[in-house]
């Protein structure tokens, strides 16, 4: 009797956690989990989100269907939660303020040309599209604390021109869904200005 | 509040498990150094406390090693398969995942650690554990060889509820790693308020004593509060004698990792009847198909 009583005390505490928690999560319980890329078994720095400078345009075109071969990407790893803009947001913006303050990943490219291509890969949607995986970085293979190398997918993107300040329209976004991957790139000085941006979306 | 929701990464979590992990280790090589020191000054430092200290760590490196090649595989991949498969949802790994699963995997430890101490079985392989006469840090790392197997029977529900195998694991190890601090008796008793809801240096000593009123209390990871819950909490009064009841005196690991199933498996087989043979298996250390009190 007393054993079933234990057990009872305890089912109800479990009980009572787990709800209490399912409570708090509820707009970022998961139909299926998101896992870790494979490439790299490096640590990621997690850092506080911090204000960032926006790196989207302000006038968005829609240009034609090209094909884009695959493409390999070595930067910071992170994981957004689309269901709250504003979570989103943040987490973007960390994984920027963390792009840009890995010196080991800008000593790796060449900056010769007093330029380069700062690529931001989202993929690995969620079938719900409520997360996503984001690769900041460039077209490079090289390893270091912090870094993961992914390939992306070749295939045929829309492409829209991204002007000073303006995002990508939703209708961009969901026809992502549920496969697809964008791939932002930004060209970038070697004092982290954006001179140009634009963006791909798989069809 | 927002970091709170902040997504960890499994990258992240594996990163950060190695890092507390391997700090938590020096910090207790720290704690271990300045126990033996405190030790030489008051000269109680003899062979044997040494012997013993190095003994501790051999059978941790050989519980690695068990852990590493038979059971880690095993382990994981169980986890991972519920979780995949039978998941009720799947939890975002955060902040609040984790300090829920730290929780739950706190009175899953309990329930295993009663387990361990009150069904031959377990016990042949926890009593590795208790059979210091000594209780210094290096006690934290004397390990049976199938402790890793143990928590896997009260963990794995974790997964069913839907947390990440990474978090659980982190939690276990948090749990354990607590515990490890508490194995000193350089720390007295801490303010009322931390004895009452957490497991202490003191508490702890007394769940490794074998005096009689000592016997089978204090089963807490992190929080004492399950075992004043559950009926098996003892406060600390008289001077705790270290060890198990029928002592092992020896400080070769070897027959230190061994002598629990050791001791066990001679039961067994001495046993007359299959019914006295799954009793040693299974009823709790000390019982005894005849009416006599043996070791425990």
């Amino acid at each position: 009797m007393t054993m079933l009583r234990h057990i009872l005390l305890t089912s109800i505490i479990v009980a009572a956690v787990y709800l209490l928690l399912l409570w708090v999560n509820q707009d970022g319980l998961l139909q299926q989990p998101v896992w870790a890329a494979d490439q790299g078994d490096t640590a990621v720095e997690q850092t506080r989100p911090e204000q960032q400078e926006d790196l989207q345009g302000s006038t968005v075109e829609t240009e034609s269907v090209a094909t884009f071969e695959s493409i390999t990407i070595t930067g910071v790893l992170a994981d957004i939660d689309l269901n709250d803009p504003v979570l989103s947001r943040s987490q973007v913006e960390s994984a920027w303020q963390r792009f840009s303050e890995h010196q080991g990943l800008h000593r790796a490219v060449s900056w010769s040309t007093g330029s380069n291509i700062a690529y931001a890969y989202y993929h690995h949607f969620s079938n719900d599209f409520s997360t996503a995986r984001l690769i900041i970085g460039y077209q490079i293979s090289t390893t270091g604390s912090g870094l993961h190398t992914i390939q992306s997918e070749s295939g045929n993107y829309r492409l829209y021109q991204l002007g000073a300040s303006a995002e990508l329209p939703d209708d961009a976004w969901t026809s992502a869904y549920p496969d697809g991957v964008i791939l932002e790139r930004h060209r970038i000085d070697s004092n982290g200005s954006v001179s140009a941006s634009d963006a791909l979306v798989i069809q | 509040m927002d970091y709170l929701y902040q997504i960890l990464s499994d990258e992240y979590l594996e990163y950060l498990h190695r890092f507390i992990d391997d700090w938590g280790f020096v910090i207790a090589g720290s704690i271990l150094l300045l126990e033996l020191l405190l030790l030489g000054v008051r000269k109680l430092v003899t062979k044997n406390v040494l012997g013993d200290a190095v003994a501790n760590f051999i059978t941790l490196g050989m519980f690695i090693a068990i852990n590493t090649v038979l059971i880690g595989v095993m382990y994981v991949t169980l986890f991972y398969w519920v979780y995949l498969n039978f998941a009720l949802v799947y939890l975002p790994s955060n902040l609040w995942t984790l300090v829920a699963c730290i929780v739950l995997a706190d009175i899953a430890y309990y329930w295993e650690h009663r387990f361990v101490h009150r069904v031959g079985f377990g016990w042949a392989t926890h009593a590795v554990h208790h059979s210091s006469p000594y209780f210094n840090i290096s006690v934290a790392y004397r390990f049976g060889p199938l402790d890793g197997l143990m928590p896997l029977p009260f963990h794995l529900p974790l997964a069913l509820l839907g947390f990440n195998p990474l978090v659980i694991f982190m939690s276990e190890m948090i749990v354990q790693l607590y515990q490890t601090l508490l194995h000193t008796e350089v720390v007295g008793k801490l303010p009322k308020p931390v004895e009452a809801v957490f497991n202490t240096p003191s508490h702890h000593r007394v769940h490794h004593g074998s005096n009689p009123e000592y016997i089978d209390k204090n089963y807490a990871g992190i929080f004492i509060i399950w075992d004043k819950m559950f009926g098996t909490f003892e406060q600390e009064k008289a001077k705790v004698i270290y060890g198990v009841t029928t002592p092992v005196n020896t400080v070769n690991p070897l027959k230190i990792f061994f002598f629990g199933y050791g001791r066990l498996f001679k039961k067994v087989f001495a046993a007359k009847s299959l019914k006295g043979a799954l009793g040693y298996l299974i009823k709790p250390p000390g019982w005894h198909p005849a009416d006599k009190m043996t070791e425990g």
